[in-house]
Parts: structure tokens; sequence; C-alpha cells
């Protein structure tokens, strides 16, 4: 008996212990926001050749796969032509995947931007390691000239900021993540608010004021205030308009206009 | 030897986790193996040990993710120490109890994310979108428990630990 209550105590014990670390840690990184300490930086770079060899394993596989999909009613019809068509398929696929990659590359490099800042392009390498977090990582970090709150886009508009830039890779919050703001207004009347992230693959507009016009379909650009993202890049288009009998706001539901769980590459902006 | 593996498989399942498996499932929800993971160990090694490991996994969660530092510390950490608290209540030789297990600590997960970056982001943390995924989140950490259970048991066999009939999941 008076082991299982020495054991029940122990096991309390160590439940406060865990408590009082967890939210001493909380505490700390809540004031010392910013770079990333040791162990982040450590546990990132330790994990980061893993991530690339996974991340070109699958590629490999998918590749394979897709060849696969291609070629087996053919393989049905033509024995004798499937080894020729299979190593032209190969090859067809690789180059297709290049040109899309140099596709998706100019358009992104193409994109208007207003300001002359430095940029660089960065290829998406892994999503966050929890599940309730909207977060990318990207293959780009400090070592590139990335620095925290950088700004990422495509050449459909926003996609995030840099929250943490390690040597070798860079964590990126999405615009859909529930700590994302973005000050913005809408393209065509000009109204100012600010865009939220809401989870999922969706963004929330407040402080949009009642007088305000809006339609759904209109376009939501950056202000330009804050200073992470330059003005005039595209953030989304209005899905649907709520007005509350009692409020001072509207309340605005807005897609993005980046298909932010297709991400691959972007083109991350470099501070001054 | 039996910890190095376990390491090793820790650093594989946060790689897995964080590169191949959003592309193997392409679903806005995906499975935690961290809490899998936290959730085994609590299950399988002695109080005190069980209880740091997964505390260390949240760790180590904490240190890949982009959100509030510690939060998984927590999470994993209590998910721990419900491993160890009802193994000893809680015959967990079959699926059932098991399953059922693992739904509440998914569902702590989720819970505690929640209070937290409620409490210390100060924002309103959009409630549907958290809420809609979890029981698709829970079902995933079932699957995956089923699959993880037996890779893990079969890894700790073939390295020198004997795996416990307990926590086989089948």
């Amino acid at each position: 008996m008076q082991k299982k209550n020495s054991k029940g105590k122990k096991l309390f014990t160590t439940l406060s212990f865990i408590l009082i670390i967890s939210f001493a840690l909380i505490s700390v990184s809540q004031k010392l926001r910013g770079n990333p300490t040791f162990f982040q930086s450590a546990i990132t770079t330790l994990i980061f050749p893993f991530q690339t060899f996974f991340n070109s394993t699958i590629q490999k596989a998918e590749n394979l796969f897709n060849d696969y999909i291609f070629l087996a009613n053919v393989s049905q019809k033509n024995e004798k032509l499937k080894k020729e068509i299979e190593k032209l398929q190969n090859q067809r696929n690789k180059l297709i995947e290049s040109i899309f990659q140099l596709q998706r590359e100019y358009n992104i490099l193409q994109r208007p931007l207003k300001s002359n800042r430095k940029s660089i392009m960065a290829s998406v390498i892994g999503k966050d390691s929890g599940q309730w977090l909207k977060t990318v990582i990207i293959d780009k970090g400090s070592n590139d000239g990335l620095a925290k709150n950088s700004a990422t886009v495509t050449d459909l508009g926003i996609v995030g900021q840099v929250i943490e830039a390690n040597p070798k890779s860079s964590k990126i919050l999405l615009i859909s993540d529930n700590r994302s703001a973005v000050d913005a207004i809408f393209q065509r009347s000009r109204d100012p608010g600010v865009v939220f992230g809401a989870g999922k693959q969706m963004c929330k507009m407040r402080f949009v004021s009642m007088e305000a016009d809006v339609k759904e379909g209109d376009k939501i650009i950056s202000s330009g205030m804050g200073g992470v993202f330059p003005k005039g890049l595209t953030i989304g288009t209005v899905s649907k308009i709520i007005k509350k009998k009692q409020g001072l706001f509207q309340e605005i539901e807005v897609v993005p206009s980046v298909d932010l769980s297709r991400l691959e590459e972007m083109l991350v902006l470099l501070p001054d | 030897m039996l910890y190095l593996v376990y390491f090793f498989s820790i650093i594989l399942v946060f790689a897995f986790q964080t590169s191949a498996l959003p592309k193997i499932l392409p679903s806005d929800t995906l499975p935690d193996l961290a809490l899998i993971c936290a959730f085994y160990f609590g299950l399988k090694m002695k109080e005190q040990s069980g209880i740091t490991l997964a505390t260390l996994i949240g760790f180590f969660q904490d240190c890949l993710s982009g959100g509030i530092f510690g939060i998984n510390t927590l999470s994993k950490g209590i998910t721990g120490f419900l491993a160890v608290f009802l193994k000893g209540f809680v015959p967990m030789n079959n699926v059932f109890p098991l399953g059922v297990c693992i739904t509440i600590v998914s569902l702590l997960d989720g819970i505690i994310f929640y209070l937290i970056t409620s409490l210390f982001t100060k924002r309103e943390i959009v409630q549907d979108s958290l809420f809609h995924s979890l029981p698709t989140f829970i079902f995933m950490n079932l699957i995956s428990a089923w699959i993880l259970f037996s890779m893990i048991n079969k890894l700790s066999a073939r390295f020198g630990g004997k795996p416990k009939s307990a926590i086989t999941f089948d």
C-alpha cells in the first residue's frame, strides 16, 4: 500500500515537473520571440538531410507510379514497344517536370513587384511537425540572406512570412495560420482592413467598417503598412460577407489567391 | 543500443512526418506521429523513463514546429504521463482500450493547443477549423498507431528489447 502511494507521489511529482518546465519554456519563448534557439537550430539541421532524403525518395516513387499509370494500357496493346515507350516516357516526364518547374519559377520571377527588393527562389521541403499549425519549411536559410519577417510570395500572391531562419532552412508562417495578420485594402474600393488566418485554407478580413463598399469576388491586396509585405500584392478574393446587426465592423471570408496546400516553390523577398 | 535505436526512430519519424507524410496523405489533417510515439514510450518503458522520453519527443517537436515553444513539450509530457497512469488501470491487450486511450490523448492534444494558444497569443482562435478536423485527426492517429506500434515493436525486438504483449495493438 505504502509502495503504491510513493509510486503515485513520484508520478505526480513528475507531472508537476513537466508542467513547470513546459510553462517556463512557453513563457521564456514568448519573451524571447525571434531568433531560433540553439536546440531549434541543432535539431532542424540534424533532421534536414533526412527530410531531403524522404523528399527525393517520394518524388522518385511518384514519378515511377506516374510512369506505370501512363504505360498500363500501352503494355497490353503492344508488348514490343513497351520498353521503348517506357524510356521515352521517363525522359518526357523528367522534361515536363523540368518545364513545369521552370515555368513556375519564371512566373514567380516575372511578377511585377513595385519594390526593388532582392529576392531568392526557395523550394518547400516540409510541413510543420504539428497538426494544428500552418507553417512550411523551405530549403533556404540565413546563409542565403533570409531573415525573420522576410515576405514570401508566388506569381499568384502572398504566401506568408519567415518566422524562423536557420542556417540552411527556414520556417514560413502561412497567411492561413491563426497567428498571421496582414494589413490589407480592397483593390476596387480601397477600404482598409486586416486579413487574419482562419486555419484550413481560409482567411478572414476584420476591422472592415460597416460602410465599406465590399462585394463578393472583390480582390484584396496588401496595403504596404507593417513593413513586411510590399504594397499591391494579391492576398485573395472575398468569398462571403457577414454583416451583423449590431457591431461596428463587417466580417469578410477570404479565399487566398495562392493554393497553400500545394506549395512547391516560392520567392522570398530579402530584407534591404 | 536500444536507446540509440529509439533516438534514430524518433529522428526518422519526425523527418517522415514533416516531409513524406504530407505528400503521401494530401489531406489538410495529418496524424501526429510524435503523439503516437510519446504514448507508445509511456506504455512501453518504466514510469519515469516513459514520461521523460515522451516529454523529450514533445521538446523535439517544438524545435521543429513554428508554434509556441513548449506547447508540444507539455502535451506530449501529459500524453506520456497518461499512458503510464492508464496502463495501471486499463488492460492494454487489445485494440479497443488502446483505441479509446489514443482517442483521449488526441483530444487532449487539440484542447491543450487551443487553450495555450488562446492564452498566450491573446488572439481568437478559429474554433471551427480546429474542432472540425478533430475526428479526422483521431481516426488518422488510430491508423498510424496500429502501424507504428508494430514497427517499433519489431525494431525493439530486433535490437535487444522484448516487446510486451500489452501494446501490440492487435
